[in-house]
């Protein structure tokens, strides 16, 4: 068992693009540990500079509180589960979880009770003299896992071990995994692009875009507190709507409340706060006084059985935001999406009063995207360089 | 291996063969062009089996078996043929694969263009490099023996095999040889333990290719041997032709010789056109 | 997000487009530390290649074009060295220049009996005939057989006095009309390039590879335009399969440089150099070993033109693996 640290990692290819830039991050003993980010942000790259894969332009990287940065591999006592699983086709199941060991030089007794151990522990002695290619998605899923798992390694990293599964399979294997690790205390590294399995399956979040860190914590902390708007973007499904607000001296004005926030606010072009609502948070019907209160009529409704997303033209000045950045705001009405329970397709065409609890809102500063609370002025274009701090809850007017 | 079908073995064109031939009369005319180039592709290998048989029948079969011709009989051509065709493809399948994996797996600075050297040798003709392969071998001290004939063959089927390793080895995922690597193994143990196992469509194409070139080698074994106990089945050709040539009485014998010398090609050929079809295809359509 | 509401059940990531264009670019450069080999790795890998190559080619290619400008005989022993004077003496000889010629003369008869009939008979065999396997067979078998043994057989049987081909013509009363196939110049010529024509295989095969793999859907709309077979084969197929015919070319004038043999068992060069390819005309100078300087001339313009269609045909694979 041991943790990780990671100190100013980064990554550069070619001497020109910046792969992984600057992350500091610190793992604790039997953390459960998810990177999410969309693809191509480099939390594939950072897991394979963990796993001594790539090699590290800068920074350090300790295993256990030991420094790993130039040893190979196999010295770093980590065992990693891959995305197509790599599991030798001509080898039976029995041999592709020995050859580790084998490897390693265990003697064949010891290594046949400890490959029957991680077949007992995964379900998967019935298939121990089969082929890779004899098995179903699930079964060489758990194979994958035990190869991992019969090294006894004190870190566990898994690349995107999930994407190739279907839905149904998915769901059962995550909680499999977690079980499982929860259980060996293991501590694990994991690489994903589906939010439902960080929201699922993780101690810690770290959401990852372009290289950086842009917000670590729980599972919950990240989704309730976005730390800029890229994460308030990517986490969600749907994602949160975002319109914009005036700036007052104390802080923004939404529809005749006013927002206190404890950072300053800059301006970027004509909208001087972005805020932030996730489409669960609206509902329809008369606001009470502490509430925000829009209008609009619905102008398309989808069905999904057990709720029903509308999409509002709502009297709000929209704002545009992709990858975190604003990129532009439309003068007219905003679309706007609400979450309800059950099936409204009646609703189709209605002109609506929706109402949404000011204490829901989430406010970020135009230019930055960084989420207001914290150090809102840093003048860096770009959302979060280096967040690692929670953003401090907006209290409501 | 971008192509994998096969010739014989394709049989999932099944839409484009009913649109091809729609009518009766155009199914007649095809299979009916097809059976007369059919019959002209066979005349020569009619004419030999025919010619076999003149003055003595089926005895000129049976005196080429059980006899010898100038000193060496058919059987000790087939074991030499043999000899050198396993020793040729051996040598061809470790070179080969060793630096197949190398070129598809390995980056360093200069590779494609060693590759690219490696390719242009593709089709130097064995007649043009006679000259230094006479002095190579000579001292070398490799006359009359199976590695002095082995080795140029090798030499040329390098360059083939080499491209055929590689193409097969881009298509293996590099998450295998990380997985082995993150297992602790060397780049030569995965070689041998992942590599190679996972290679076996490959090696298998490539070593039947390799051992059916050797077997159509004439002229290092003309060249190179001195000693009539190592004529090899493909120059014994020239060797019973000599011996068998002279009086009309042996023409039969001679062309019975000419069957008989056909046999472990034949043998190579159709035990394993699967294999081969696959690796010429391969070697022939990058992509 | 304007069409389409949100899909909640959708779990895949709904990256923005900024992020796509960064993992185009990404994955290209990524050079993991597991394709380092080290210097151990390079040896191990790729010396048993150098160590052929070294020998075979590069110390081949430096003797030859060391030899091609000495008066030396086959012993290799007290060479003086000549200038260019052996290819002086090459290029004023017309049985080289003749050999160059038959070259490619041969090498476009078979080029041209692959593109017609070598397509033919892949393309009619793929739509579907019984007893397909044997006509391969058939088609594919001379090819993969020595060449030696092929020669050899074309010789005896075309043979004046008892080849089968005069025995059967005067056995069928056509006793007129069987010749001296091997001894007339003009006939032996044409019995060479009937050999090139029948080992036809390999192009056989390359389109029958092709055929395997091509999109139906060009061919099936020509069908539902009324096209006939003969019209599919020559006006869909054919232009779709551009690039076998590249395949097809390049192989053929390859092998042609390589097809010493068919030429060496059949007429040896001759009659007195009608039918001499490049192949016999370094084999018999060497071989008789009077001036393997002269020899070695014409290896090293035989070298120099291989390497150079070798060349041409990596490049065009080259294009072809970037487009």
């Amino acid at each position: 068992m041991a943790g990780l640290v990671l100190e100013g990692l980064t990554k550069i290819y070619s001497g020109r693009v910046e792969s992984v830039s600057n992350v500091t991050l610190t793992v604790a003993d039997s953390e459960f540990l998810v990177l999410l980010g969309p693809s191509g942000c480099g939390k594939s790259t950072l897991l394979r500079m963990i796993a001594g894969l790539e090699t590290i332009t800068a920074g350090s990287l300790a295993i256990g509180g030991q420094a790993v940065g130039d040893v190979h591999p196999r010295d770093r006592d980590i065992a990693m589960v891959f995305q197509n699983y790599a599991l030798y086709p001509h080898m039976t199941v029995r041999k592709n979880l020995a050859y580790p060991l084998k490897l390693q030089k265990v003697p064949k007794a010891e290594r046949r009770a400890k490959v029957e151990r991680v077949a007992a522990l995964l379900e998967i002695e019935a298939e121990l003299d089969r082929r890779p290619d004899s098995l179903s998605g699930g079964q060489r899923q758990r194979v994958a896992m035990g190869r991992a798992l019969v090294r006894e390694p004190s870190v566990f990293l898994m690349d995107e071990p999930l994407s190739n599964l279907d839905a149904r399979l998915r769901m059962q294997m995550r909680s499999d995994i977690s079980a499982l690790q929860g259980k060996l205390g293991i501590t694990t590294v994991y690489v994903t692009h589906d939010q439902v399995e960080a929201m699922t399956m993780a101690d810690r979040i770290v959401v990852m875009n372009q290289g950086r860190v842009q917000q670590v914590g729980r599972p919950t902390e990240v989704y309730e507190h976005p730390a800029n708007l890229f994460v308030a973007g990517f986490i969600g499904s749907p994602p949160m709507n975002f319109f914009a607000a005036r700036r007052t001296d104390g802080g923004v004005a939404v529809r005749g409340h006013e927002i206190p926030v404890t950072g300053a606010l800059d301006p970027c072009g004509e909208i001087d706060a972005v805020v932030g609502i996730r489409p669960e948070e609206v509902s329809f019907g008369e606001p009470d006084p502490g509430e925000l209160s829009i209008t609009g009529f619905i102008a398309a409704v989808e069905t999904l059985g057990a709720e029903t997303l509308c999409r509002v033209e709502a009297d709000l000045t929209a704002v545009v935001v992709e990858a975190g950045v604003v990129t532009a705001s439309a003068a007219g009405p905003g679309s706007f999406l609400v979450r309800t329970p059950g099936n409204r397709d009646d609703l189709a065409g209605a002109q609506v009063q929706l109402r949404a609890p000011i204490g829901a809102l989430r406010v970020f500063d135009a230019a930055s995207g960084r989420a207001v609370g914290v150090d809102a002025c840093d003048g860096s274009a770009r959302p979060g360089a280096d967040d690692t701090g929670q953003p401090t809850v907006l209290s409501a007017g | 291996m971008a192509v994998d079908s096969t010739a014989v073995s394709s049989r999932s064109t099944g839409r484009a063969t009913d649109n091809l031939y729609r009518s009766r009369i155009d199914r007649l005319i095809m299979g009916s062009i097809l059976v007369a180039m059919g019959l002209l592709w066979v005349v020569p290998i009619a004419a030999a089996v025919d010619r076999a048989l003149v003055f003595n029948g089926w005895r000129n079969f049976s005196e080429v078996i059980s006899g010898d011709i100038g000193g060496i009989t058919i059987w000790r051509t087939y074991a030499n043929s043999f000899a050198i065709a396993l020793l040729h493809a051996a040598m061809v399948l470790v070179v080969a694969s060793l630096a197949g994996y190398g070129f598809a797996k390995f980056d360093f600075r200069g590779k494609e263009v060693m590759y690219y050297v490696t390719l242009v040798f593709l089709a130097v003709p064995a007649t043009s490099i006679l000259v230094p392969l006479f002095y190579i071998t000579r001292e070398l001290d490799l006359r009359d023996s199976y590695l002095g004939v082995a080795l140029p063959e090798a030499a040329l089927t390098l360059p083939f095999g080499v491209l055929l390793m590689r193409n097969f080895a881009e298509t293996i995922s590099d998450t295998y040889i990380e997985a082995a690597a993150i297992d602790g193994a060397s780049h030569f143990e995965i070689f041998r333990g992942v590599f190679l196992p996972m290679s076996r469509p490959a090696l298998l194409s490539l070593g039947t290719l390799s051992i059916m070139w050797s077997l159509q080698d004439f002229l290092f074994p003309s060249l190179f041997f001195t000693d009539a106990n190592k004529t090899t089945a493909a120059q014994a050709v020239l060797r019973f032709k000599e011996y068998l040539g002279a009086t009309p009485d042996d023409i039969g014998k001679y062309n019975a010789s000419l069957v008989l010398l056909a046999v472990p090609a034949l043998i190579v050929v159709i035990g394993g056109l699967r294999f081969i079809t696959r690796g010429l295809a391969a070697g022939g359509i990058k992509e | 997000m304007t069409d389409r509401l949100a899909d909640p059940a959708t779990t895949a990531d709904d990256g923005p487009d900024v992020t796509a264009v960064i993992e185009q670019q990404a994955p290209s450069r990524v050079r993991p530390l597991t394709r380092k080999p080290g210097a151990r790795g390079i040896v191990v890998f790729f010396g048993p290649l150098f160590v052929f190559y070294a020998v075979f080619y590069f110390f081949s290619v430096a003797f030859l074009a060391r030899t091609s400008f000495q008066d030396v005989s086959l012993s290799l022993r007290n060479a003086v060295s000549v200038g260019w004077d052996n290819y002086r003496l090459l290029l004023d000889d017309p049985r080289f220049i003749d050999a160059l010629r038959n070259n490619l003369v041969f090498a476009a008869a078979a080029i041209a009996a692959a593109m017609t009939i070598g397509f033919f008979i892949a393309v009619a065999l793929w739509s579907g005939v019984r007893g397909r396997a044997l006509f391969y067979a058939v088609f594919l078998l001379p090819s993969l057989m020595p060449i030696a043994l092929v020669a050899s057989v074309f010789r005896t049987m075309l043979e004046s006095r008892f080849g089968a081909v005069n025995e059967f013509l005067r056995s069928v009363g056509l006793e007129a009309l069987a010749q001296r196939w091997l001894i007339d110049p003009d006939l032996a010529y044409g019995v060479i390039v009937v050999m090139f024509v029948y080992l036809i295989g390999l192009p056989i095969l390359y389109y029958t590879s092709n055929l395997a793999v091509i999109n139906t859907s060009a061919l099936e709309s020509a069908v539902l335009d009324g096209a006939g077979p003969f019209r599919l084969m020559g006006g869909i197929l054919f232009p779709i399969m551009k690039n076998t015919h590249k395949t097809v070319t390049l192989s053929t004038v390859l092998i042609s440089f390589r097809a010493f043999d068919i030429v060496f068992f059949s007429t040896g060069g001759g009659p007195a150099g009608r039918t001499e390819i490049t192949g016999t005309y370094v084999y018999n100078f060497t071989t008789s070993g009077t001036n393997v300087g002269f020899a070695s001339a014409a290896a090293v313009i035989v070298l120099l033109i291989s390497l150079i269609v070798s060349a041409v045909q990596l490049r065009i694979y080259r294009r072809a693996g970037a487009s």
